[in-house]
């Protein structure tokens, strides 16, 4: 695997019965990392996801995995042969067992494990002769895990794995997949709600908003670069529509202005100098927080 | 494992109709004395339709052939098995629950071989759900002391897999298209229905779907009508291929 | 090292993970020439991402807490270097001490002295310094 991105994506758009769902969305996903996918609900993550496994076809915009067109059926095989999918509703057959489950969709997989497969159902406790029927969320969770973990796959894609579950049960899903990335370089590539989730094991990030990119990059970077400086005036803030780059949001309270920014403090506070504030102020931002700053936008 | 899980997901249908057709179809069989017996202490006028009917039926029930022909293969089990091969074409990706829906679209083959296996355990099980029930009733025969040949058995069974498989495909086709399980079992029983009734106004004969599933010319001596099976076998791939291509186009 | 690192507490997790293998050889837990667990296996007991304890290893070792031998894995540093990072935390400690009572003096509260000092820091690591 020579390509230094195992998902791009650019313009890719999609509409549904006249509703855009995806309107000109671009990411790359490099490969080995593990890349936490953010959105509102609706954004378009679950849209994105189903079009990357060919289930779905773009209306426009090209998408690839592994170097291969998403949208072409025989390729689209290739590519879900080397990709482990859990979907939100972790897709299993109620009428089969565990073991029946596991069975049969290692039959599809010839470079299925069953070392794999012997560790993870004793690591996550799953009864094989229980009936799907009767597991739990968390159980069920672990179990298309597994399913996804044991056939050898490059890419893992997962919708929302963690939604729903306990803290315990979080934790061990977490755990699998840092553990599985780890040792086999596999790339993740997760949808999710829990912005702690994705702060805690993700290197990457890609926040999607009305069907479009709103930010993406390296954690490390975001975390870095964006910043939350605080201005204080004499009077009243004024009202100033800043010319640098990068500024996503600017809020007047008063005397006090704050603006977020994802260019780095220089720029904005050279510019801000000019408006004469009494002091500047400039904190770290989390995830949360860039989050909610670039997607809660009412425009 | 498509074929087998395919095979798996129509089950119950299959194995409820493994139970009520050849049940039925036994129950034909070993009625043979009553209806005997009530037939000679019958007359029938023929001058009401009612009265021709029932004169029909007599005459029928004169042998044991033509009873069994005129009960369970031109009445019950035509009727039967197009039912069974309503229910059991329908189903598939689109009445799916959604979650398993993409779990199976997420597995590395191509949406052409899925439905192509689907199609595959249906057709089985149709043959089984034709075939069965015939060797029933040579096989019971013996008890109410009449013999049922094999052969002929298994020409009406061949008619009436040939039909079933058409009602069967066209039942597969309507699953492509409705994402409710019931109404392409509702759409083909009236497919059928209309099929009867233009039967009867036509009054046609050796070329009907229906008399092939009866085996009518058979059972005249007309030997099976080569034509009417091939027919059978590309309006039912026709079908089948049909719901193929209509499910690998669309989106989920 | 057990720690449940906090990935929301606005402190990179890395640096979360620097302060506990400091903290570590300070009282003693990890001494010169103890090993420390591989990349992978921490990254998957501590259920973060492993260029995250990369990272943290690459620092420490900048800093001369640990040192990376290339196939054998990180390991504590000798009393030597130790020493010599046990005296400049005692030089800094009197400067800072120093700054402190100058700022009190003036009437600069705690916390604002806490902020002055991660504001300056934040500042330093946004023009690219680092933070070593």
């Amino acid at each position: 695997m020579a390509d230094a991105f195992v998902v791009e994506t650019t313009d890719l758009r999609k509409s549904y019965d006249g509703v855009e769902a995806l309107r000109g969305l671009t990411l790359s996903v490099p490969a080995g990392s593990i890349c936490g996918f953010l959105g509102r609900t609706g954004a378009g993550k679950t849209t994105t996801i189903k079009i990357l496994l060919g289930m779905a076809r773009p209306t426009a915009g090209r998408a690839t995995v592994f170097g291969l067109p998403a949208d072409s059926p025989a390729a689209s095989v290739d590519i879900r042969r080397r990709t482990g999918f859990v979907g939100d509703d972790k897709g299993l057959y109620d009428s089969m067992t565990v073991r029946g489950m596991i069975r049969h969709t290692a039959s599809f997989y010839p470079q299925w494990s069953r070392e794999l497969e012997e560790k993870y159902v004793r690591r996550f406790e799953l009864g094989p002769e229980r009936g799907i029927k009767t597991l739990s969320r968390g159980m069920r969770t672990k179990l298309a895990l597994l399913l996804a973990l044991c056939r050898g796959a490059d890419l893992l894609m997962l919708d929302e794995p963690t939604t729903g579950l306990d803290p315990a049960a979080t934790e061990d899903v977490l755990q699998a997949l840092v553990g599985h990335a780890a040792d086999r370089g596999t790339t993740v590539f997760f949808s999710s709600h829990q912005l702690a989730d994705v702060e805690q094991i993700a290197d990457h990030v890609v926040i999607i908003d009305r069907g479009r990119t709103a930010v993406a990059g390296a954690l490390d970077d975001l975390r870095q670069n964006y910043r939350r400086i605080q201005l204080v005036f004499d009077g009243d803030a004024p009202a100033y529509t800043f010319q640098t780059r990068g500024v996503a949001r600017v809020k007047r309270a008063g005397r006090v202005m704050t603006v977020l920014s994802s260019a780095g403090i220089d720029a904005v506070l050279g510019e801000a100098r000019q408006l004469n504030p009494v002091s500047t102020d400039s904190t770290p931002v989390t995830l949360k927080d860039i989050f909610l700053d670039t997607v809660a936008v009412e425009d | 494992m498509l074929f087998q899980h395919a095979f798996l997901e129509t089950r119950w249908r299959f194995l409820i109709g493994l139970v009520v057709l050849p049940v039925s179809a036994a129950f034909v069989a070993l009625s043979y004395p009553q209806v005997v017996a009530l037939s000679q202490s019958v007359t029938a006028s023929p001058t009401t339709a009612l009265g021709r009917e029932v004169a029909e039926g007599i005459e029928l029930a004169k042998t044991y052939d033509s009873y069994v022909w005129s009960q369970w293969f031109r009445q019950e089990g035509a009727q039967l098995g197009g039912l069974f091969a309503a229910i059991i074409g329908t189903g598939g990706l689109l009445s799916q629950a959604a979650a398993s829906r993409l779990f199976t679209l997420s597995l590395p083959v191509s949406r052409e071989r899925l439905l192509a296996a689907r199609a595959a355990a249906g057709l089985t099980q149709m043959l089984a759900l034709t075939v069965v029930p015939a060797l029933v009733i040579v096989l019971v025969s013996p008890l109410v002391s009449r013999s049922f040949p094999l052969i002929d058995a298994l020409a009406y069974a061949l008619g009436a897999f040939a039909g079933c498989a058409v009602m069967f495909s066209l039942a597969f086709f309507l699953s492509s298209m409705f994402g409710n399980v019931w109404a392409p079992v509702v759409l083909t029983m009236c497919a059928g229905a209309a099929l009867a009734a233009l039967d009867q106004i036509t009054g046609a004969d050796r070329f009907s779907l229906l008399r092939m599933i009866h085996g009518d010319a058979y059972f005249h001596g007309l030997g099976l009508l080569w034509t009417m099976l091939l027919m059978s076998v590309l309006a039912s791939s026709a079908f089948v291929y049909a719901g193929i291509r209509h499910v690998a186009r669309q989106d989920f | 090292m057990i720690f449940r690192p906090n990935a929301s507490s606005g402190v990179p997790i890395y640096l979360q993970l620097m302060e506990q293998v400091k903290h570590a050889i300070e009282t003693g837990a990890l001494r010169a020439g103890d090993q420390l667990p591989g990349i992978r296996p921490l990254a998957e007991e501590l259920v973060i991402n492993p260029n995250t304890v990369a990272k943290a290893y690459r620092e420490l070792e900048h800093d001369g807490v640990i040192e990376l031998r290339h196939g054998a894995g990180a390991f504590v540093t000798g009393a030597a270097r130790e020493k010599k990072l046990t005296e400049r935390l005692k030089a800094g400690q009197a400067i800072v001490a120093a700054a402190v009572d100058k700022l009190r003096s003036r009437g600069v509260t705690e916390a604002e002295i806490r902020r002055l000092f991660e504001a300056e820091l934040t500042r330093l690591t946004m023009k690219g310094e680092p933070r070593g």
